[in-house]
């Protein structure tokens, strides 16, 4: 036995050395500060601790590393290895030990809404102890890149409550988040992560809800909001459209959904089409906007719509001065299938037309617009949805006189007719989740925009009837389909490959006209000319993440068949986010776009009839070159945001004046061709504070054109050149019910042409006074500028909470342009004069929420 | 509820003026030529200058002698220098229809204006075909038979009175406000000059066939005290070209700047270096007696 004991102590002994000998190697003390890059720092612990390391050359490769005091031990160095460098170790004796990458695991989920299982955009998903994290998209989707095996998640978004889960990380992890909403009447104290960081999104969001500003006539408008943006500008002073950085309207893309609509507007610009109960976010796209969309020169307006409550039945409804409006949502399959629709109607017409009745029973006219929004989305499974999205909307102007005489024969004279525009817009989107670092998009939409004009006539005299009348309709079909893949090929490197399709038809010059009298027995004739044009397109985008920013490049190539015509565009951008501090950020963005449709203003009608049309195998597609770069500092209350862009454009189409397009077939005659540019600075400010906030934003635009045939070739001014535009807005709430907010806006006043002489001519017997134009916008209207404040009462009732708003639009009442004209002074002498409309005028709104 | 919201309504609509400064660094006066020529009349032709843009025009002020040049089909017709009465031009010449005038006119310091025009080839083949006592209205019936090649054509529509003037019977002409229930107007909007009494109109969509109109005027236009109306007077024109679309810019030329109701219509006219027209035209006229 001696013997083998003795062996046994022997082997003992033996093992303690080795084990000793390792504990004694891993934990020996270290240098404890160190940084710089990866190598040089293995190299210092070979040197402390007598350990070699072995590992492949390109893993060290721009690896950097940070150590602090903490880090004492060579256990602990390797622990920070691993963290800060994706690197992990395999201990191969008592003097080596090899290195290899770790292979991270995916956590991808969705943020919902507890209550109504609405997907939140905008969340911050964030690895707790590190800089990882994400921001859920507009589908409530995020996805975040993991080294360890378990990890802390922290979700945060300013109207839910913060959450905290543990999520275990063993494989590629998938889960949903549901968040409390915070009610704005309840007393919830919410914690904030870090909320100095500034957001490396690329692009402006609003969400409606957040700020309550009230358009003309109480209109809860969604658009408000946009306008408060730098850069963002109206056209002018009662003309429906933005420009965004000196383009013209026909250059801003605006999507429903995803699906693009053509006229955003109601009476003559009054407010927008979409009212902000319904509208879950707007994102403005103005720099080198998703490639995905480019089809346009200055701007994606991308307007995502509620989903409905999943869970129970919703309803809103608001009255006004200028409409009502109801929002009703809920399940129709618990948790699986929701709708979501909304109404909305002006009834100016309706309450004047027993005023009308009183004054003139025998001639009246109707002014009204509406809205219908509906959606429809379907949570297949935790991988798979479908949202059907609906629009149809409009303004109409109807006119009508009628007449009888009872003499000889009954005698009855009816004349009627109308003016009115409709968008129908009707699209479905498939979202799949195919793995943990694939998805897919499918959508497939329709857009039709038209426009009517008809007049029509009806004599009856006795047995005898005369009729005729008439219409002018124009308008266009979009046809779109297409869908793309997102791929996370790495940790750091997200692409996104996509193709689609899309169909136009034109109807610019529809004309029909019918006559029946009793001379000619029937007489029916068609004027009608239609355009069919085509586009496909492909584009990769790619965005890389690096310490402190990212990268976004990507190139779209479109195909647009006009006739026989096809033009190939090739448009890249390239969209760069830089961290300089953890407080401040720059970027920077260049793209080149071009746009195969455009708006052409007609004249015919003397009426705001424009007429879109795309490009011909004569006219090019427009194009622009845009640079822009901004600059972000983030302090704890407050932000600002300075930046500049340059805009370059090619083959950019103005209207000769003058010239008729309704009824010429020859229409690309009048539209001619040239260059331009805008540039301009934007400067924005915000600060919130426990009981008020507020946000100013300051803009210098200048919008240049130079066509051949228009001003002598010499450089003008656009009519899109409004050179200081200022808005401010400011909240302050009382107390938990009561809050007041103000906005003002301030707009340099944009080019007109006015004639430079006058003269008599002769038609018939009759002397006409007609006016001579010079240079084209060769005026420069006054400024506008208005004060609005509205004050808001919010209470929750047993059964629901209501909202009363009460407000004073154009507080100081200035005069803000409208038009001008030539009429004659208190001496009757003739004087340029301007008119004003919109003075300062109360409005309310009562809405409750159920 | 209502008269609030019927007030509100009003103030919205209410519309506020106010007088805007123009210094107008631009204008440059230059000649007006007013010559719409007859086929069947020697040219009378009126020439005025235009003002600023904030002074009221006039056709007759311009006095002074003009230096005037006519050519025919590129040949010297006409050449010498005119005293104007009354801002007129008395140029004798009768246009030859299918012939192309050049007319040059300088006046003082101002631009040398050129314009040319071309005579239409053929007169307006009409016919009446009903006149109708309406009760308070009467219904014309007139059939145009449109040539094979591209016409322009304007009505004008006058009644001719027996009115005593002292002891003496004369005869005037008024013109006449018109209505048309026919698309042949409205289907192109280009009615021109306040009330109706021109009417514009191509065979754009009936070329080289015959064509009903239909007009109607209410009879209460016919009642002047003093004045007995005998007959309806139908003025068809075959106008040119330069003259047609000379009235269509017209038609469209806004007094409104800026806004959504604006828009830029520019009237060029055919006259270079200057403004106005030089313009032919043939002409065939109708009596119809009213009925009593």
């Amino acid at each position: 036995m001696q013997p083998v004991r003795r062996i046994l102590i022997i082997f003992t002994f033996l093992f303690s050395s080795i084990a000793y000998g390792q504990h004694q190697n891993t934990d020996t003390l270290i240098q404890q500060e160190y940084k710089g890059p990866l190598g040089s720092y293995l190299d210092l612990l070979t040197e402390q601790t007598d350990v070699r390391f072995s590992f492949k050359n390109k893993l060290l490769k721009k690896k950097k590393i940070s150590i602090s005091r903490t880090c004492s031990t060579l256990n602990r160095a390797l622990e920070e290895i691993k963290l800060q460098c994706a690197i992990d170790h395999n201990k191969i004796g008592a003097k080596s030990i090899t290195l290899y990458p770790i292979k991270g695991k995916f956590v991808i989920g969705t943020v919902l809404n507890s209550e109504s299982s609405e997907r939140i955009v905008g969340a911050v998903v964030q690895i707790a102890q590190t800089n990882t994290r994400a921001h859920s998209d507009k589908d409530g989707n995020f996805r975040l890149y993991c080294l360890t095996d378990s990890v802390e998640v922290i979700v945060y978004h300013p109207n839910y409550q913060l959450i905290k889960t543990d999520v275990s990380v063993v494989q590629n992890v998938q889960f949903l988040i549901r968040m409390q909403p915070i009610s704005l009447l309840s007393e919830v104290r919410v914690l904030r992560i870090d909320s100095v960081r500034i957001s490396m999104l690329a692009f402006d969001k609003v969400k409606p809800e957040s700020k309550q500003i009230i358009a003309i006539g109480g209109e809860s408008d969604a658009m408000a909001h946009i306008k408060l943006i730098p850069g963002v500008q109206n056209i002018s002073f009662g003309q429906q459209g933005l420009t965004i950085r000196g383009g013209s309207p026909d250059q801003n893309l605006t999507l429903l959904d995803g699906i693009p609509v053509y006229n955003t507007y109601h009476l003559l610009g009054l407010f927008s089409i979409f009212n902000a109960s319904s509208i879950n976010s707007i994102k403005l796209h103005k720099n080198a906007f998703p490639a995905k969309y480019t089809n346009r020169l200055s701007s994606v307006i991308d307007v995502s719509l509620k989903n409905g409550n999943k869970r129970k039945t919703k309803l809103e409804a608001d009255i006004g001065v200028l409409s009502s409006g109801i929002y009703v949502n809920g399940p129709i399959i618990k948790n699986k299938l929701s709708y979501a629709v909304s109404a909305r109607r002006t009834y100016a017409d309706l309450l004047t037309l027993p005023l009308q009745n009183a004054i003139s029973p025998n001639s009246t006219s109707r002014l009204w617009s509406y809205d219908l929004l509906g959606k429809l989305h379907w949570q297949i499974n935790e991988n798979n949805d479908i949202s059907v999205s609906g629009y149809n909307g409009g303004d109409q102007l109807d006119f009508r006189t009628d007449l009888s005489f009872d003499k000889i024969k009954v005698i009855e004279e009816n004349t009627k007719g109308s003016l009115g525009w409709r968008n129908q817009v009707l699209g479905a989107k498939w979202n799949s989740i195919l793995g943990s670092r694939v998805e897919l998009h499918t959508d497939f939409s329709f857009s039709g925009y038209k426009l009517r004009f008809s007049d029509a006539y009806r004599l009856t005299e006795g047995d005898t009837t005369i009729f005729n009348s008439s219409a002018y309709n124009n308008g266009l079909q979009e046809l779109r389909g297409g869908f793309d893949i997102n791929i996370q090929w790495n940790s750091n490197n997200k692409l996104t490959v996509g193709v689609g399709a899309l169909e136009y038809l034109f109807l610019p010059f529809e004309r029909s006209y019918t006559s029946i009298t009793s001379a000619i027995s029937t007489d029916t004739s068609l004027v009608s000319r239609q355009l069919f044009s085509a586009e496909r397109f492909a584009f990769a985008e790619n965005k890389t993440y690096f310490k402190g920013g990212n990268v976004t490049y990507s190139l779209r190539l479109s195909s647009f068949t006009a006739g026989k015509k096809t033009y190939q565009r090739f448009q890249p951008k390239i969209h760069l986010v830089q961290n300089i501090k953890k407080r401040q950020q720059l970027r920077f963005s260049m793209s080149v776009s071009n746009q195969f449709v455009h708006l052409v203003p007609n004249n015919n009608l003397g009426l705001p009839v424009d007429i879109w049309l795309p490009v011909t195998e004569n006219l090019k597609p427009m194009g622009v070159t845009q640079f822009s770069t901004k600059y972000i500092l983030k302090k704890k209350d407050w932000e600002i945001e300075s930046g500049a862009y340059g805009k370059f454009y090619t083959d950019i189409l103005e209207h000769e004046s003058g010239t008729q397009l309704l009824s010429e077939e020859n229409w690309e005659e009048n539209l001619k061709v040239g260059s331009g540019r805008s540039y301009g600075l934007e400067v924005a400010a915000k600060i919130k504070k426990e009981k008020w906030s507020g946000y100013c934003s300051y803009t210098y635009s200048r919008s240049e054109r130079n066509v051949a045939e228009i001003n002598a070739n010499r450089v003008y001014f656009s009519k899109f050149d409004r050179p200081n535009t200022v808005n401010l807005f400011a909240e302050y709430r009382f107390n938990e019910h009561f809050k007041v907010i103000s906005v003002w806006n301030y707009a340099s006043g944009n080019p007109i042409t006015v004639p430079i002489s006058r003269y008599v001519t002769v038609v018939g017997d009759q002397e006409v006074i007609v006016e001579e134009y010079g240079d084209i916008n060769n005026y420069r209207l006054p400024s506008t500028h208005h004060l609005d404040i509205a004050f808001v009462k919010e209470k929750q009732h047993k059964k629901f909470a209501s909202t009363f708003t009460f407000g004073v639009y154009n507080v100081y009442n200035r005069l803000n342009p409208f038009m001008a004209f030539i009429g004659l002074d208190d001496n009757a002498e003739p004087q340029l004069k301007l008119r004003s409309y919109l003075p300062v005028l109360p409005t309310f709104k009562y809405s409750i929420k159920l | 509820m209502r008269l609030i919201y019927v007030c509100l309504i009003t103030l919205v609509l209410l519309g506020c003026e106010k007088e805007l400064q123009f210094s107008n660094p631009d204008f440059k006066p230059k000649l007006v030529v007013n010559g719409f020529v007859s086929t069947d009349s020697t040219a009378n032709i009126s020439l005025s200058m235009s003002t600023s843009t904030l002074t009221q025009p006039s056709k007759t002020l311009l006095g002074g002698k003009a230096k005037v040049l006519i050519l025919k089909d590129e040949l010297l017709l006409y050449s010498d220098s005119l005293t104007l009465r009354n801002g007129m031009l008395p140029v004798p010449f009768k246009p030859i229809v299918g012939s192309i005038y050049e007319l040059r006119v300088s006046h003082s310091n101002l631009p040398t204006i050129i314009a040319i025009d071309t005579v239409p080839l053929s007169k307006p083949s009409i016919t009446i075909d009903t006149l109708k006592d309406e009760g308070t209205s009467y219904r014309l019936v007139l059939k145009i038979k449109d040539h094979i090649e591209t016409n322009r054509y304007t009505i004008n529509l006058n009644f001719r009175s027996k009115e005593l003037q002292g002891i003496d019977s004369i005869s005037r002409l008024y013109p006449v406000t018109f209505t048309s229930s026919d698309k042949i107007f409205l289907s192109n909007i280009k009615t021109i000059a306040t009330g109706r009494k021109l009417a514009i109109f191509s065979d754009e969509t009936w070329n080289g066939t015959e064509r009903s109109i239909e007009l109607i005027f209410d009879k209460s236009l016919l009642e002047y005290p003093n004045v007995i109306p005998e007959f309806v007077e139908l003025n068809v024109k075959g106008i040119s070209k330069n003259m047609y679309d000379y009235y269509i810019e017209l038609n469209n030329n806004s007094h409104v700047y800026g806004g959504p109701l604006s828009s830029v219509s520019r009237v060029v006219g055919n006259v270079s270096d200057g403004l106005g027209a030089f313009c032919f035209y043939t002409e065939r006229m109708t009596q119809l007696k009213l009925p009593q």
